[in-house]
């Protein structure tokens, strides 16, 4: 049995507030990885966010600590957001950021399919930039829990108000343990 | 088949000036996992990083750093490499002959036409006779749209080599 397969890999042909809304994942893992490589057509800035959900799950049940930096010689802050709607402020370039940068995203959600347990996940994102400047790029880590025993078979991610621009795309990995 | 290929392990017998990788097409992503320390008497060096044999200012390495009581943000741009001085090597004939420093380099869609490469990196060490140590946490972009061909590791802080026993494994990741 393969520890890593491809559960769903996609990549816009066209820009779209939506990158994925993949429905009826297998619960036959152990855990979901997933390897964005995302850009935001938003104007007039670096960096932007972008959201998370699971299940269709619009209720304010994900909270999020972040470590984060964004500039040069500062200090990297923490701060949390608990109970909001989504799992949010995932690093994104923008349409100041340098042409043709994407930002990554790498993210862990651990025991995916477990019934019993709420869903702790690990976020890996950042933008960077030519620009050393304050906040021109961003690092993020991010540590996030969806407060719901319901087995994990569905992510979208997604803008608010925005959309990906065409090649951002996502691989979502299904990670097998020993059988 | 495999979604993960070990694709080559590099495993230094001898000190060597720099750790090349030419043969990677094929996948998706890339990750490089690496066991370095170097040569240089006095105190440490540092591990830079090319692609495609570029050695122009094209390079923009940000991080987060932990250092004993630091901690800070930092950034810069228009380099002639990935990380500058960011990953501090273990290496010095006063410390601990034992110590080699480790990193985690992940180069996303290196492939892509349409795509500057974008890199990040967990890396981490101690340093001397292990009283002190870093962590960081980088990001990169490197100013190219080309599919990326080689990658080189390099000892940066003048003419210094890789210490014999280094390792680097290179690993493929597949979107299909």
């Amino acid at each position: 049995m393969a520890v890593w397969n491809v559960v769903n890999h996609t990549e816009l042909s066209s820009g779209n507030a939506t990158l994925i809304d993949v429905t009826s994942i297998s619960s036959s893992y152990d855990h979901l990885y997933l390897m964005a490589s995302i850009r935001s057509d938003k104007a007039s800035t670096t960096r932007t966010n972008s959201e998370i959900q699971f299940n269709g799950d619009t209720g304010n049940n994900y909270d999020t600590v972040h470590i984060y930096s964004g500039g040069n010689n500062n200090t990297p802050t923490s701060y949390k957001q608990n109970g909001v709607d989504s799992f949010d402020d995932i690093e994104t370039a923008a349409a100041d950021c340098l042409a043709d940068t994407f930002s990554f995203l790498e993210m862990w959600i651990y025991n995916y399919s477990n019934t019993t347990h709420f869903k702790q996940c690990l976020l890996l994102s950042g933008t960077p930039d030519n620009d050393a400047a304050e906040h021109k790029g961003g690092i993020k880590v991010t540590s996030g829990v969806w407060s719901s025993t319901a087995a994990i078979d569905r992510i979208k991610i997604f803008q608010g108000s925005d959309d990906f621009v065409q090649y951002s795309n996502v691989t979502i990995y299904g990670i097998n343990g020993a059988a | 088949m495999a979604i993960i290929e070990a694709i080559e392990t590099v495993y230094l017998e001898a000190d060597a000036a720099n750790i090349t990788f030419s043969s990677i097409a094929g996948y998706e992503h890339l990750e490089l996992i690496m066991s370095l320390r170097g040569t240089r008497d006095t105190s440490q060096i540092y591990t830079e990083a090319t692609l495609n044999a570029d050695d122009g200012s094209n390079y923009s390495t940000r991080r987060i750093h932990a250092s004993g009581g630091n901690l800070y943000g930092q950034s810069t741009a228009s380099d002639s490499d990935f990380f500058n001085n960011y990953n501090s090597t273990s290496s010095g004939v006063s410390g601990r002959a034992d110590l080699y420093s480790y990193g985690r380099l992940t180069i996303y869609d290196y492939l892509h036409a349409n795509k500057n490469t974008t890199i990040s990196e967990c890396w981490t060490t101690l340093l001397g006779d292990v009283s002190y140590g870093q962590t960081d946490r980088n990001i990169g972009v490197w100013d190219n749209t080309a599919a990326v061909t080689s990658i080189k590791l390099r000892p940066g802080s003048g003419s210094y080599n890789f210490l014999r026993g280094s390792t680097i494994t290179l690993n493929g990741i597949k979107s299909s």
